[in-house]
């Protein structure tokens, strides 16, 4: 495995009794990337980011995250790496700031460290205004920052975000991604993605497309779009996964 | 899809003066509209703008602190009528795909013939069908929301309202699902829908924007976008986010946001023609770039017309 690498992973399966959800996939992602999970639904995604983020051990095949083995080195893992899964684990009857030293707690931080850590990050997404109030009150698009500031209050090296847009208002989805474009480019995290808003595929360095557990295709969004001769990412996806399924008339 | 021959809501849905808060917080404020027969009415609008308040109301789950709701026919009162599925759809998660939807099909008396060939016809078209034995706990997120169309679509009622049901879904399936929506209305079904999928307010008769509790325009999507009043450029550079954050402090620029791999900008009508545009451009960035004018979609129409920043 090669330690350059912030996600490295080799003939990653995983199974579901009879059913495989994840079919020997590879693929590495390079530190300080931001990199576009994309793909149908039932595609695979967030079964493959819970492989890599230590919660759901693989059925086969190998992996490293942050240079750690996803098969024995899941606690190492949980330490350097921030996640937002894709139905919110933030408490909705914990207050933002409750929410907050929960998560730094699971972090590990405490006492000075852990109020300096929540006030930087409150500073940094904006969210002063809600520390107070009850998260399930809060709309959706703050919801969703307190999300990554959570997420990031222990300044992972790779942060895995599960469809951190999905139904958000398109004025907070711009907001959403100027952050995390400063996150990688400015402190060089490493960005693991998924979306279903395809043009925020174009923020990414680089793609996978995934369809029925395997990846069919992975490449920048330019050469992608050059490739299929397609003018945009969603017209891209749209043909690799019709062709995949055989249902391409032209 | 040959659905229920016999659509009862025949009439049209009119709503007048609805406020109403939650505590201190004020989700409607005296919004009124009128939603003819056989639309497809979009209720389009940032998180908390009112929405789900307001189609919670009209289902009548929500009453209202003051204002009225009439339903020119007396049928859509009737259990059964009108089909909601709300933005947090609660499935039996310990039940699987198929006793799900047989449970709605139950639910609503949906028997013989009719019920097995929605049931085929609807896993098939949200490609559930080789689930049907899964839980619904452990489906994907996007495979969940399409079961919970699915279960309101079993009973296929005359008005639908439906909170955010392309949320979560992939981009293919997003347009399967508009077709079917078009579908139902060639068969009589009358839609209010809610998306944050600002494109998708061009598939709809009648838009209704919102924010903050208020409706900020109403109309077609033609008269919407006729009604933009901005300059709209299409700015392609390289080093796009960088030249972002420097466009977004200056003040002859409207609004400044990427679309894809480009940069979309709105100068105010009077600010100056395409060849100033670009002088000033070319003054700010260092970088080849190439600009167009172009026609707003309905994301740029909804972005002039926001307050917010
Ligand atoms: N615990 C489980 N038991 C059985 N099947 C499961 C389980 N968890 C996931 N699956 C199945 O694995 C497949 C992949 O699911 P996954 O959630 O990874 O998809 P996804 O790509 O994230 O999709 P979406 O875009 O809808 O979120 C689906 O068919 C899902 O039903
Ligand atoms: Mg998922």
């Amino acid at each position: 495995m090669n330690h350059d690498y912030a996600v490295d992973v080799e003939d990653l399966t995983k199974r579901f009794g009879r059913f495989t959800a994840v079919d020997h996939i590879d693929f590495s992602v390079r530190r300080g990337e931001i990199f576009g999970f994309l793909g149908a639904n039932g595609a695979g995604k967030t079964t493959t980011i819970r492989m890599l983020c230590g919660i759901l051990l693989p059925s086969d095949g190998k992996g490293s995250v942050a240079g750690y083995s996803i098969m024995t080195q899941s606690e190492r893992i949980k330490q350097v790496i921030g996640y937002m899964s894709q139905r919110f684990s933030l408490y909705s009857d914990l207050t933002v700031r409750e929410n907050m030293e929960f998560f730094g707690g699971t972090y590990g931080l405490k006492n000075q460290k852990l109020k300096n850590r929540i006030e930087r990050v409150t500073d940094l997404y904006g969210i002063g205004d809600f520390l107070d109030q009850l998260t399930g009150d809060i709309p959706l698009g703050w919801k969703q920052r307190v999300g990554l500031a959570s997420a990031t209050l222990h300044d992972p090296q790779i942060l895995f975000l599960d469809e951190p847009t999905s139904g958000v208002d398109p004025s907070a989805r711009r907001q959403f991604w100027q952050t995390i474009y400063q996150l990688a480019r400015g402190s060089g995290t490493t960005i693991f993605v998924t979306t279903h808003y395809l043009e925020e595929a174009e923020y990414c360095d680089r793609a996978a497309i995934m369809h029925k557990g395997t990846i069919l295709d992975l490449d920048t969004p330019a050469s992608l779009k050059s490739r299929y001769s397609k003018s945009n990412m969603e017209d891209v996806f749209v043909h690799v996964i019709r062709e995949h399924e055989g249902e391409l008339t032209v | 899809m040959p659905h229920s021959a016999s659509v009862q809501f025949n009439g049209y849905l009119e709503f007048s003066e609805i406020s109403k808060s939650y505590g201190e917080v004020s989700a409607l404020q005296k919004v009124s509209g009128h939603i003819p027969k056989n639309n497809i009415c979009g209720f389009i609008g940032p998180d908390g703008a009112g929405k789900s308040t307001l189609l919670s109301t009209f289902v009548g789950l929500n009453k209202p602190d003051s204002g009225e709701i009439s339903y020119a026919s007396s049928d859509a009162r009737q259990p059964g009528s009108i089909g909601y599925m709300p933005q947090q759809f609660s499935m039996y998660g310990d039940l699987t795909v198929q006793e799900n939807l047989l449970f709605f099909a139950d639910l609503y008396k949906i028997k013989g013939e009719l019920r097995q060939q929605r049931f085929e016809e609807l896993l098939h078209f949200s490609r559930l069908t080789d689930f049907t034995g899964r839980l619904a706990d452990n489906l994907s997120g996007g495979m969940r929301q399409k079961l919970a169309l699915i279960c309101v679509l079993m009973y296929a009622p005359p008005l639908l309202i439906l909170d955010e049901p392309t949320t979560g879904v992939d981009p293919i399936a997003r347009s399967e699902l508009w077709d079917m929506l078009h579908q139902l209305q060639s068969d009589g079904h009358t839609i209010l829908i809610s998306t944050p999928y600002m494109e998708e307010a061009v598939q709809c008769d009648q838009v209704f924007f919102l924010s903050h509790g208020n409706i900020l325009a109403t109309g077609s999507p033609d008269e919407l976008q006729a009604g933009y009043a901005y300059q709209l450029y299409e700015l392609k550079c390289e080093n796009m986010m960088e030249n972002l954050s420097l466009l977004q402090q200056e003040p002859w620029i409207h609004l400044v946001y990427p679309k894809g791999d480009r940069l979309h900008l709105s100068v105010a009508e009077g600010k100056g023609d395409e060849a100033k545009v670009r002088k000033n451009l070319e003054r700010q960035i260092a970088d080849k770039f190439s600009l167009r004018r172009i026609k707003p979609g309905m994301e740029d129409v909804y972005a002039g017309l926001e307050e917010r920043i």
